[in-house]
């Protein structure tokens, strides 16, 4: 049986992993994405099959396994059908806490998109309540070329 | 970073800055811990013996991959080095990217795997001499350590070996 | 031993450097499509989907969350697994228990890559996997070790630069004729002696590529396999072995040698009464990450003696229409998406089999082959197919 092996201090190694990577958003997502930046569109991809509309968009219906290729535009405005009020700050979070996530369910939409709340107060957001989209003035096909959604008039 | 387009099709790059960066934070152990603080400290490279096959590791292991036993403690290790001959070796004149710091490393470098004098055991570390036409194998070489002072308790308090005439 | 399980339908993609008109999800559907199409059944008949990727090629992680729609998985069970180079290997494996067991009848495996999304950074992702301590700062990747396989070989037995020429150039030419493969090369023997040097002596012309692609597989039960296709083609055994990750370490050990590989053959080959391999086993798709690595292996896998599989493709023994055809595909050597890599060995090892290689479909029958992979954890699975059930 071993000895004891007794270092005068545990060593370890810190270190980091630093890496590039791109990633391809492919045609479907790249037409959604187009269209936020250019025109300030919405758009959906219907399964003919399922009659359900996917926003954001996909290639393939996670139903039926079929392929879409129907688009429909959206209004852009939603409701709420959850959300939650982030209390701290990190990097890689799109906002300054405190800031609310929400499950936006759009117009015309049988999905919920996951986006960000803004110009609300925070302890008055409620499941249910109407919500328009705040797009980005230098947009980048991105995203978050909607800023954020704020309580529709 | 900004977001490219070719045509008609959206290719975003990843992260905050373009890259992933994730730091870790690597638990060395008893037997590793042990094994570079001597080398820190007393400049001293051991090995250890497995009681079952007899293989030497370095650096020392706390278990034997093949017998799957516990290894000996310090009172059993063997000091080997700074002298050995060189396996086999490489020279790599393609600059990668060090994962570590998202920059390219520098060209060219030797990476060669040395049996150091003391146990039948190797080590793989950088040889000074990166020119092929001055490398063979069976070359003798020897450890060239840091001046104490910059030891850290790791492999790069040996900067590299460098190539000696016997 | 289990059920008795068969590979009844096949499918890839293109594999090529990049792949900028489809997401990962998208690329994974088009794999999963064709393997469906092939085994001529729908998702539904589907009772699991497995995916295989390697973990920081992509920028993304969980890929096999991401890509449900893509992979047909939705409301399944399944895995994603990653095993370095053997990915595809240890998915057909995974896939085999998965139906020998009993518990599921049809099994989806996709294994897929997009290597481009990490710029070309592949060794970077693979030095993440050494030690950091130790390893990690003198890790060149899969290409220092291969380099270290064609330096010691070439020490070991003075055969000179010039047969893993050879070797590039057989898989090159081979890979012209395979309509799914990356790099379409039209290669000599001086093309690859000129090529800059990566990591000395491995030039860049003997190394692999990396690709986007993706390859799936349907394996079935042999109750649902029987009815499902004339030609099913019988997973008849397979050994998986590992290697210590610290190989380096150990001087006794001949440094050249792959003991993992030569574990994996020695078990086969007793299990199966196999002697002479290359007289009782049709052909051998093997992971070839580089023009040297095929040569060494054949040695270390025990197709040949030591010191004697340089001579082989030179004298035509390992051509398509040679007596033991090695890699007909063109290999790792012109097509490396590395989660679906392995898978592809299979793959094409069952489609030379089954006859429908198309343009690389071998000379001579084909009623057995070997299908190799071998990486990143140093471990090797090996695959025995046969076109008929013993
Ligand atoms: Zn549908
Ligand atoms: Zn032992």
């Amino acid at each position: 049986m071993s000895q004891e092996t007794k270092p005068k201090a545990p060593l370890s190694i810190e270190g980091a992993i630093i890496l590039p990577y791109r990633y391809a958003a492919g045609g479907v997502m790249s037409r959604f994405l187009i269209a936020l930046r250019d025109s300030k569109k919405t758009l959906g991809i219907r399964c003919s099959r399922c009659n359900m509309v996917y926003v954001p968009p996909r290639e393939t219906c996670l139903h039926c396994f079929g392929r879409m290729d129907e688009w429909v535009e959206l209004e852009g405005s939603g409701t709420v059908e959850s959300y939650t009020v982030v209390r701290y700050s990190l990097p890689v979070h799109p906002m300054a806490a405190p800031f609310a996530f929400a499950l936006i369910k759009l117009d015309g939409a049988d999905t919920s998109l996951t986006h960000l709340l803004g110009e609300i107060d925070l302890e008055k957001i409620k499941v249910g309540m109407k919500v328009e989209p705040v797009y980005s003035e230098s947009r980048k096909a991105s995203i978050l070329d909607i800023s954020y959604f704020r309580p529709a008039n | 970073m900004a977001t490219e387009q070719t045509q008609d099709l959206i290719i975003v790059p990843c992260g905050i800055h373009g890259e992933m960066n994730m730091t870790y934070r690597w638990g060395a152990g008893d037997f590793l811990s042990k094994a570079f603080e001597e080398l820190r400290d007393n400049g001293k490279i051991y090995a250890n013996e497995c009681p079952q096959c007899g293989r030497y590791h370095l650096p020392p292991r706390k278990v034997c991959g093949r017998c799957h036993v516990e290894m000996d403690g310090f009172d059993k290790w063997v000091q080997v080095g700074p002298r050995g001959t060189v396996l086999v070796y490489t020279v790599t004149l393609a600059p990668f990217l060090d994962p570590e710091t998202g920059k390219p490393r520098h060209v060219p470098y030797c990476v060669a795997t040395i049996q150091l004098d003391g146990a039948p055991c190797a080590l793989e570390h950088f040889l000074k001499e990166t020119n092929p036409e001055n490398l063979k194998v069976g070359m003798r070489v020897e450890a060239v350590l840091k001046p104490e002072a910059q030891r850290k308790g790791d492999l790069g308090d040996i900067i590299h070996f460098k190539t000696v005439q016997e | 031993m289990g059920r008795r399980v068969a590979i009844v339908g096949i499918g890839q993609t293109l594999h090529k450097k990049r792949h900028i008109d489809r997401n990962h999800t998208e690329l994974i559907n088009e794999a999963a499509r064709k393997a469906l199409q092939d085994a001529e059944i729908t998702i539904e008949d589907v009772d699991a989907v497995l995916n295989g990727n390697m973990d920081l090629f992509e920028g993304h992680n969980l890929m096999d969350a991401m890509t449900v729609e893509g992979s047909g998985a939705y409301m399944k069970p399944g895995l994603k697994m990653n095993t370095g180079g053997t990915t595809g290997g240890t998915m057909v494996a995974s896939g085999w228990y998965h139906v020998a067991s009993g518990k599921y009848d049809v099994v989806l495996i996709i294994g897929s890559e997009k290597l481009e999304e990490s710029g070309g950074n592949t060794t970077s992702a693979i030095i993440t996997c050494a030690d950091p301590l130790t390893l990690r700062p003198y890790h060149t990747g899969a290409v220092g070790a291969l380099a270290i396989v064609a330096a010691s070989y070439m020490n070991q037995y003075r055969c000179g630069e010039e047969p893993g020429a050879i070797v590039r150039v057989k898989a090159a030419g081979n890979a012209l004729k395979n309509p799914y493969s990356h790099l379409k090369l039209t290669l000599t023997v001086d093309d690859v002696l000129d090529s800059a040097i990566l990591i000395w002596p491995l030039r860049l012309l003997h190394m692999c590529p990396q690709s986007s692609g993706a390859c799936a597989i349907v394996l079935a039960s042999e109750e649902k396999a029987k009815k499902m296709t004339k030609k099913p083609v019988w997973i008849t055994d397979f050994v998986t072995s590992h290697m210590e990750a610290w190989r380096a370490t150990f001087a006794p050990d001949p440094i050249p040698s792959m003991q993992s590989q030569t574990d994996s053959a020695i078990k086969l080959f007793k299990r199966n009464g196999i002697t002479n391999p290359m007289k009782q086993v049709d052909m051998f798709e093997m992971y070839d990450p580089a023009a040297w690595a095929e040569i060494a292996w054949l040695e270390d896998f025990l197709i040949c003696e030591k010191g004697e599989a340089w001579k082989l493709a030179e004298k035509g023994v390992t051509a398509l229409d040679g007596a033991f055809p090695v890699n007909p595909s063109g290999g790792v050597q012109s097509t490396n998406p590395i989660g679906a890599t392995a898978m592809i060995r299979v793959a094409e090892a069952a489609l030379q089999i089954r006859g429908d290689a198309g343009g690389h479909q071998v000379t001579k029958n084909v009623n057995s082959a070997l299908a190799s992979s071998f990486g990143g954890a140093n471990w090797t699975n090996l695959f025995l197919l046969k076109k008929n059930l013993d």
